[in-house]
Parts: structure tokens; C-alpha cells; sequence
């Protein structure tokens, strides 16, 4: 026996096995390097909602999703030093007080309630319970601070005696003749009689405004209320009639409100002088809002007083922070190459913030200095730049559908990109905005073209499928769909309804399943958190697993990750990384 | 030269095996997120067949190398090939056409499309149950041929009839172990494998 093993089959032994760990170490060689890349992709910052600047526009607060959810920091924008916020897990910030000596933010679970910190060292000064809903707050002086819990009621936190302390702002109804903005009945004021009974008792208390020391104002429903400390009740100050109030502010410089409205022409601004101000002329200054052709308003805020304000203006074709100081200037607008994060604008005299990506990459908070007209970044999206991944600008594009519409799609090519070579396509539903997920794909070495959003029809699909494919370095036998959610349906269905146009499938945190007989596709990834609600309320995880099989059956091989971390949202950096880095290697395996 | 294309087949399905082997346990190490489909006639995770499959595949591998008997070594090889067939049969009793789509993490272990692993695997399938049956076959039909043939001994020249083997069995004189050898090499002298003294090999009394 131990002359009979031969040298020769030593070798061949020897032989076969290392050319299997050979094969497979070329052919593996590439993924530490796409570890790192998914990696640098979820290390970049992912902001939460509109920051909060200080008045002065030195300092700042924010929110950006960490490991296990969210947190808050303090940032000093001249020196760029940042400090954690103590169980500050969700927006919104309280404001800050008139000379930033003070701000107050929400604290998170379990010790809920209103943090009051140090303006200059984020020092938490006092801690007052609160267990109802805080949505927004406003300081009235350093001593005064008013919020409104339960999405109804003000509340006065006022300082004496060295201690914080909590009360209703007003115990009495309002003015005889004036409704109740709490009450569930309307009655007619003229007869007594009960004229309706309101869906929802009130409206939310919202856009709160320090007038003076003493006095704070609040928009509630269409109406702006007015209340003074000391006085028994609120008073109406100003009620939309024919339009609609969408916010307002209050100038103690200039002494009056302005108001952004909109009615069926339009969107609008006015000064207000209501009667306790005295004035002959109660209404001046109208200016009506254009936003830039074929793009609507959202997020506007006032600067300079109310003379001027700034808008996030959303076109099909662009993203843009339009910035008008005042009603003589000429509107100033910020193109964000890469998207703009909705309710992410904030403003304060003369700043501006928006979370966003002017050029491509991560999206950072900027500040636009309204007097100086420039654009900074004060909190990069970047926590060290990329060493290994890269970012490529998207290409606004258009393709025509069977009907002849035009189709708008963003067009981003692979990472390291060589003429001549060809790439896959991925075919996407996520417009501009860079997000680590949408990255992986050109840093997989694929072309990604992205409609705005899931489109009402498939033939729009197709169309961006047909214009893409004309790209000489697009592989046409090699194009995939991505979606998430909503999109991760409709890809799915896409699958199904055009299954001659596709490769393969990236479904992350699917909740319809095709018929796995009707597909053509070689190969689908597929990513769901074990924790999916949603997915829990249509069968679980078992659905997954179900359709891995029918489609292992069918000759489909499909890669399944399921992650024990996450939900259907992945806002966990470790579940968001798994996701990325299955991704980049699923694609770039083809 | 049947024989020697034996000898290659030997050489081939060993190194086969140890690569299915090897291949099996790089397709069994997946992501901790990953979960991979069940195997459809056992219903067992792929991954843990993958693991079988590497265990058996690389020790009837080691053995069809390690030089035993070559009837043996055949009798294994066809034995594993047999039980994969009955295996793949039972696949396509379950409506499995292509095994593509169990052979993701192959795929992605080896950077081949899952349909290229599936033909590797039915290809791998049919070259050892061919491949084995034929040299079954072979070593089959050489042992009917050469059984009972009357060849002169070597030395006296006399008539001897061989055994059914073709080969001659005797235990060493020294140490006595079993050697089996030739009939056309008795008088040659040779190191015992087992003692490695020199013995002169003779007919078996």
C-alpha cells in the first residue's frame, strides 16, 4: 500500500486541488477590495430632515442616521468640531433662544423630554420631562421657551428661581366671537346654534414665532393665533379666506408678519400688520413666487426678516435651492447635481441650509451666505474621502415612449470606466439623488440609469431600456432592474411583464412575488431584513424562501440575504454595509 | 491499450473528485446573511450537501489516487457515480431540468454563470458514470478472458492455469506479508514492499 501511491498521483492530487483554490482565489481575488468600497459607501453621513442653525449662523445641530437608528450633533461651523448630542435620537430641535446663548432638543427614549444645553458648549443646562409629542418650539428670551406637546396644545417652560418650569400657555378659551381652536364643534356665533362638528377636533399648532418677550404667535389650520403672557386668552390675528396659509413669520425689525400662501394662482408672500400693530395700511409688500419653469415649490423659508426667503424648487429635470433676498433681486439658484434631500432647507437671517450634492458623491449640509453669496459646506457627507470607491457624475437624459412623452432618466457610468469595454445596465427608480445603495452599482463596474420614480406604465421603462442600450459600451445582454420596496415591486413585475429585456434583479425588501415560470432571468438578488413589518403582515420570511425555491426550480438561482438587523428600512449602517456589499458583488460577478 | 486509457481514467476521475471536492467546500462557505435553497429530493440546505458531497467526493478521490486494486477503485468511482446518477434522476423527478439554479454559490465561488456550473456538473456527471462503467466493463470482460489460461511456468515450464485476477498472490518469506504480482514475473527478484528485503517472487504453493 505504501508503495503503491505514486508520485504521479501525489501529484495529480496535489495537482487538482490547487487549481480549484487557484480558480477560486482569481476568481475572488476582487471582493476585499469590493468589501472596502461597500464599506466607504455606508461610511458616508446620511442626514436626517433640516439642521438647525443658531441665529448668528455659527453653530449648528443635526441628525444623521448611526448603527442603530439616529443621533444628534453639535456642530461649530468655524472650527468644524463637532459634539454627540445626549439622547438626541430624532429631530425636531427646539430652536435656539434670541442671542444663542440657549437651545433645547427633544430627548429621545426612555427619558423623554426637552433638553435645554449651552449654546456654546451643547452642555445640557436642564432636563424637563415630557411625555406627549413635542413638534416645534420657539424661545421667547433667554428665560421663556414655548413648545407644543400633544400637536395641540402650546406650552410655556419659563425659568425662575434658577429652575425650569412647566405650564399651560393659556388656561382660558379664546376672545367671545372667535373660535376655539380646540374645540370639536363649530357654532355660529350670530345665532348660538351648532353650525358643524369638525373631523378632526383642531388643527395642529404649527410654525410658532416669537413676537416679543412676552408674546408668541402660531399658525394653526388657516388661521395665525396670538397670545401674550399674562393675558387670558389667545387672540385670532389673521384667518385665510379665499387662499391658502402655508407658513408665516414674525420681524420684530420690521414689526409685522408675512405670510406664504397660495391660492389657484399661484404661490404667494405678503406683509401683515395686524391691529395691535399700528399701521394705516395693514396689508403691503405682495410678491408673487415663480419657481424656475416646470418645478414646484416645496420647504420655503423666509430670510432677511421676511423681506426675502428661499425654496427647494423641484423640476423633473433638476433639484434646485432658489434663494431671493429680497423682492428687487434676481432669484439665486443652487443646482444639486446629485439631489437634494426634501424638508432638509433651514434659514436664519442670512443663511441658508440644505442638505445636498451640488457636484456628485454624498450629500453634505451647505450654508449659502445670503450677504456674501457663497456656498460652504459646513458638515461633509464624507467622514474621510473615498479611497477606494468613486463617484461619477449622473447625466440628466431623455428617451420618448411609444406614445412619443418624454422620459427623463440620469445616466451614471461605471466607476473606472474604458472605452471600448463593455459594461451591464441597471435600470433604476431612484432620479439623481446619491444614496450608498444606487452608488454600488457604477462602483460594480455597471451603468445605472435611473428614472425620477416607478413610472405608471412599463413602457416608459422600455423606453429608457431602448435609449440606453444604444450607448456602444452598454452590454445589451446584460441588463438588470433594481428596485427597493414600492420599486422592488415594480422590477418584479417588470420581470414578468418584459421578461425578454432582462439579465437579472436586485429586489431589496420585496413584498410581491412573480410567477417564476414566466421569467427569463439568469440570476436575482434578493435582500430583506428578517424584522420587514410589512413583509411579516404578507406571510414573512417564508415568501422568501418560498420564492427561492419555485425559482431554483425553474433554473433561477437566487441569492438570498436575509438580514437579522434590519426592518424594511435599513437604517442600520451594518445591515445598509451587508446590502451594499452584496449588491456591488452580485453585480460585478457578471 | 484499453488498459492503458484505464490507467488515465483512474487518473482523471481522481483528480475530478478532489476538484468537485474542493469546489463543493469553496460553494459551502457563503455569507452569514446568505441562505441558500434546499436541495429538492433530499430537502436538505445545499450548503450542508455541499459539505457532504466534498467529504465523500475527496476521500473516493484520495482512494481512486492511492492505488488499490484497480477493479476496486473502479467498483468506487462507479458506486459514487451511480448514487449521483440515481441522485440527478431523482431531480428531474422533482421537475429540476437544470441545476443552475441550486448552483448560485458555485457561481459565485468560481465567477461562472450558474447555467455554465449546471453543464459543468452534468458534464462531470456523465464523463465518471460513463467513464467508470466502461472500465467496469473492460476490467470485466479481461478477467473472464484471461481466467483459467494455461501459460509455462517461468522457471520448470510447466503447465500453470491463471487465477481469475490475472494475478498471483504469495506472502513475503521474511516478514510475511501479502504480495500479489504478475504470473509473467515469478523468478524476478524484488523488494518486498513490505520489509523491502529482496525476495524472489514464485508461484504461490
Amino acid at each position: 500500500m505504501r508503495n503503491s501511491i505514486k508520485p504521479v498521483n501525489v501529484a495529480i492530487a496535489v495537482g487538482s486541488l490547487l487549481f480549484v483554490v487557484a480558480w477560486h482565489w482569481i476568481a475572488t481575488l476582487h471582493k476585499p477590495r469590493l468589501d472596502k468600497i461597500a464599506a466607504e459607501l455606508v461610511a458616508t453621513r446620511e442626514f436626517v430632515l433640516a439642521p438647525s442653525p443658531n441665529h448668528a449662523g455659527t453653530k449648528l445641530l443635526y441628525v444623521e442616521t448611526v448603527e442603530h437608528g439616529t443621533a444628534g450633533y453639535f456642530v461649530d461651523t468655524s472650527s468644524g468640531q463637532m459634539k454627540p448630542l445626549a439622547n438626541a435620537t430624532s429631530v425636531p430641535y427646539l430652536g435656539w433662544s434670541p442671542d444663542d446663548k440657549l437651545f433645547a432638543y427633544l430627548l429621545g427614549s426612555p427619558n423623554k423630554g426637552i433638553a435645554i444645553c449651552d449654546g456654546n458648549t451643547a452642555e445640557t443646562l436642564a432636563t424637563i420631562p415630557e411625555t406627549k409629542t413635542v413638534s416645534g418650539g420657539v424661545w421667547l428670551s433667554d428665560e421663556a421657551f414655548v413648545y407644543v406637546s400633544g400637536g395641540q396644545t402650546p406650552t410655556l417652560l419659563s425659568k425662575s428661581g434658577g429652575d425650569w418650569h412647566k405650564s399651560s400657555l393659556f388656561t382660558k378659551k379664546p376672545a367671545t366671537g372667535q373660535d376655539n381652536p380646540d374645540a370639536a364643534t363649530i357654532v355660529n356665533p350670530a345665532t348660538g346654534k351648532k353650525i358643524a362638528v369638525r373631523t378632526n377636533p383642531a388643527d395642529t399648532v404649527q410654525y410658532l414665532a416669537a413676537i416679543s418677550e412676552k408674546s408668541v404667535a402660531w399658525q394653526q389650520g388657516g388661521a395665525i393665533w396670538k397670545f401674550d403672557l399674562g393675558s387670558d386668552a389667545p387672540a385670532k390675528i389673521w384667518e385665510s379666506t379665499t387662499n391658502t396659509l402655508l407658513n408665516f413669520c414674525f420681524s420684530g425689525e420690521r414689526n409685522c408678519f408675512t405670510l406664504h400662501c397660495r391660492n389657484a394662482a399661484g404661490e404667494f408672500r405678503f406683509d401683515l400688520y395686524p391691529a395691535f400693530i399700528w399701521r394705516d395700511e395693514r396689508i403691503s409688500g405682495f410678491e408673487s413666487i415663480k419657481p424656475p419653469s416646470g418645478a414646484v415649490i416645496t420647504s420655503l423659508k423666509f430670510i432677511r426678516s421676511g423681506l426675502g426667503y428661499a425654496y427647494l424648487a423641484r423640476g423633473q429635470t433638476f433639484d434646485a435651492t432658489v434663494v431671493k433676498p429680497d423682492s428687487n433681486s434676481v432669484p439665486i439658484q443652487l443646482t444639486w447635481a446629485a439631489g437634494v434631500d426634501s424638508d432638509s432647507l433651514a434659514a436664519n437671517d442670512n443663511h441658508v441650509y440644505a442638505t445636498g450634492s451640488p457636484t456628485n458623491g454624498p450629500l453634505d449640509i451647505w450654508d449659502y451666505d445670503v450677504k456674501a453669496r457663497s456656498l460652504t459646506s459646513v458638515v461633509s457627507g464624507l467622514e474621510h474621502p473615498f479611497q477606494y470607491a468613486g463617484a461619477v457624475p449622473a447625466v440628466c437624459k431623455t428617451a420618448a415612449n411609444a406614445n412619443g412623452q418624454t422620459v427623463v432618466y440620469y445616466l451614471s457610468q461605471p466607476v473606472n470606466f474604458v472605452a471600448g469595454r463593455k459594461y451591464p445596465l441597471v435600470i433604476g427608480f431612484n432620479g439623481v439623488r446619491w444614496r450608498p445603495q444606487e452608488a454600488a452599482v457604477p462602483n460594480a463596474g455597471c451603468f445605472m440609469a435611473s428614472l425620477n420614480s416607478v413610472p405608471s406604465n412599463e413602457g416608459d421603462v422600455v423606453a429608457v431600456y431602448q435609449a440606453a442600450i444604444q450607448n456602444p459600451s452598454v452590454d445589451a445582454s446584460r441588463v438588470y432592474v433594481m428596485g427597493s420596496s414600492a420599486s422592488a415591486g415594480y422590477a418584479a413585475h417588470l420581470l414578468q411583464a418584459t421578461p425578454e429585456l432582462w439579465r437579472g434583479a436586485v429586489l431589496l425588501s420585496l413584498l410581491y412575488f412573480p410567477d417564476t415560470s414566466e421569467l427569463k432571468v439568469s440570476r436575482i438578488l434578493m435582500d430583506s431584513g428578517v424584522g420587514d413589518e410589512y413583509l411579516k403582515q404578507e406571510g414573512g420570511v417564508t415568501l422568501l424562501t418560498q420564492f427561492q425555491d419555485a425559482a431554483a426550480l425553474s433554473g433561477i438561482p437566487v441569492t438570498l440575504s436575509i438580514n437579522k438587523s434590519a426592518g424594511h428600512i435599513y437604517r442600520s449602517k451594518i445591515a445598509e454595509g451587508e446590502r451594499v456589499k452584496q449588491t456591488i458583488e452580485f453585480l460585478s460577478t457578471d | 491499450m484499453p488498459s492503458k486509457s484505464i490507467r488515465y481514467f483512474h487518473y482523471s476521475a481522481g483528480a475530478l473528485l478532489l476538484a468537485v471536492a474542493a469546489a463543493s467546500f469553496f460553494s459551502s462557505r457563503v455569507g452569514a446573511t446568505i441562505i441558500l435553497p434546499p436541495d429538492p429530493v433530499f430537502t436538505i440546505s445545499i450548503r450542508n450537501l455541499f459539505w457532504i458531497l466534498s467529504g465523500i467526493c475527496l476521500a473516493v478521490g484520495l482512494f481512486t489516487l492511492a492505488g488499490k486494486p484497480r477493479f476496486m477503485r473502479v467498483m468506487v468511482i462507479a458506486g459514487l457515480a451511480t448514487v449521483l446518477l440515481i441522485y440527478r434522476l431523482g431531480c428531474l423527478w422533482h421537475g429540476v431540468h437544470g441545476l443552475g439554479g441550486y448552483l448560485g454559490s458555485f457561481s459565485d465561488a468560481f465567477g461562472v454563470s450558474a447555467a455554465t456550473a449546471g453543464i459543468m456538473a452534468e458534464v462531470t456527471l456523465v464523463y465518471l458514470v460513463l467513464g467508470s462503467y466502461f472500465a467496469l466493463a473492460f476490467l470485466w470482460w479481461q478477467n473472464r478472458r484471461d481466467a483459467g489460461q494455461q501459460i509455462p511456468g517461468p522457471n520448470c515450464q510447466a503447465a500453470i492455469s491463471l487465477p481469475a485476477s490475472g494475478n498471483l498472490k504469495m506472502s513475503c518469506v521474511l516478514c510475511g506479508g501479502h504480495i500479489e504480482f504478475p504470473a509473467h514475473a515469478i523468478g524476478q527478484q524484488i523488494q518486498c514492499p513490505h520489509c523491502a528485503k529482496t525476495i524472489t517472487l514464485s508461484k504461490p504453493a
